[in-house]
């Protein structure tokens, strides 16, 4: 809270330039597949699950249907609540972890 | 009564014990230090710090009294959110983390400054954090009168309050963002143990298990769907709640 802003005019290199560097290591791992592990990545890690919540559940949300003696809204949220769960678990395993402990180090701490 | 107040004195000095004690063993306080523990915790510390943020007083009276209240549409809107945040969370934390290890970031605000280079636009997060924190603040109050109510504790709000801003004070002074995260160990094993501890009774000892909570729900006039203007309201706040949820930590 300390810091005085940068005086206008002035470029804020020591900002841009580590930037910089991150754009350049990002477009080397999209040519070595990278880009692509991350396009999977959010399809299954948050795309399924969203399809499931925001396309899916307001369809089925009318039905008078229990499973289980559940009602089917309650019932198909519970159900994703491991899915979901699933979901992360196949985007961390198969895609993310080798690229966050290339980023991170391999604990994730310096 | 006099049990609540022996188990909840010995709760509350055995918290304030934790805070003091997380002071032990450290060379010396500076705003580092205070702010973000030199940025020494290990992965188990991080993960209470980021679970218990979630638990508050409306995991325990808010969520469940708003079902009550309202229907499955409610229970619809807070499962929804919170299923949802968890995978935006996981995609966007790492971005946070690593823009606050980027710009060397003691608070929020130091990474809008330091992302944007604009020293109003770290004021304006400050000035909102705290602002919003306010209305927060203010429905964890009224949660925590109606437990104490509950209890047999007719506590006032200021009364609430001052001896809430006491024991904080105590947390923070006693090592800042360090002894808030031991304190937080402590309420989320408290927490997560009276969340399964109740949801096991309900579901195990109440005549009938779930199913008959649900009959004797839609036997009260409880609609088992959610159609109309409450599933657009549903829909519409679990979309919004699960993008805005990791933005506001």
């Amino acid at each position: 809270m300390s810091h005085a802003a940068n005086p206008a005019g002035q470029a804020p290199g020591g900002i841009r330039a580590p930037g910089t560097r991150r754009r350049q290591r990002q477009a080397a791992g999209a040519r070595g597949g990278g880009g692509r592990s991350q396009v999977w990545s959010a399809v299954i890690g948050l795309g399924v699950p969203a399809a499931a919540i925001i396309v899916v559940l307001p369809v089925i949300s009318g039905f008078r249907v229990t499973v289980g003696g559940l009602p089917l809204v309650y019932f198909w949220i519970f159900l994703w609540f491991p899915l979901t769960f699933g979901c992360l678990l196949i985007s961390w395993y198969a895609f993310d972890r080798r690229r966050y402990q290339e980023t991170e180090g391999e604990t994730g701490h310096e | 009564m006099n049990d609540t107040v022996v188990v909840l004195g010995i709760i509350i000095v055995f918290s304030l014990l934790l805070a003091l004690a997380s002071r032990m063993g450290l060379p010396g306080m500076d705003i580092d230090q205070y702010l973000v523990g030199r940025r020494s915790f290990r992965g188990g510390l991080l993960f209470f710090l980021a679970v218990g943020e979630i638990y508050s007083i409306g995991t325990m009276i808010g969520l469940p009294g708003g079902i009550y209240a309202k229907g499955t549409s409610y229970g619809m809107w807070f499962l929804g959110y919170i299923l949802l945040a968890y995978p935006i969370g996981y995609f966007l934390g790492p971005l946070i983390w690593r823009a606050a290890k980027k710009y060397n970031a003691l608070t929020v605000p130091d990474v809008f400054r330091a992302h944007f280079s604009s020293r109003g636009l770290e004021v304006a997060s400050a000035l909102a954090a705290v602002g919003f924190l306010v209305g927060w603040g203010q429905f964890q109050f009224t949660g925590l009168e109606a437990v104490f109510s509950s209890l047999g504790f007719q506590l006032t709000p200021v009364e609430t309050v001052a001896i809430a801003v006491v024991i904080a004070y105590v947390y923070i002074i006693a090592s800042g963002i360090r002894s808030n995260a031991y304190v937080a160990v402590m309420k989320d094993i408290f927490m997560i143990g009276a969340i399964a501890i109740a949801g096991i009774v309900a579901a195990v000892a109440a005549p009938g298990g779930i199913p008959h909570i649900f009959r004797n729900a839609a036997a009260h006039g409880v609609p088992s769907t959610v159609t109309g203007s409450a599933l657009v309201f549903a829909m519409t706040t679990i979309a919004i709640q699960s993008v805005a949820f990791y933005l506001d930590e």
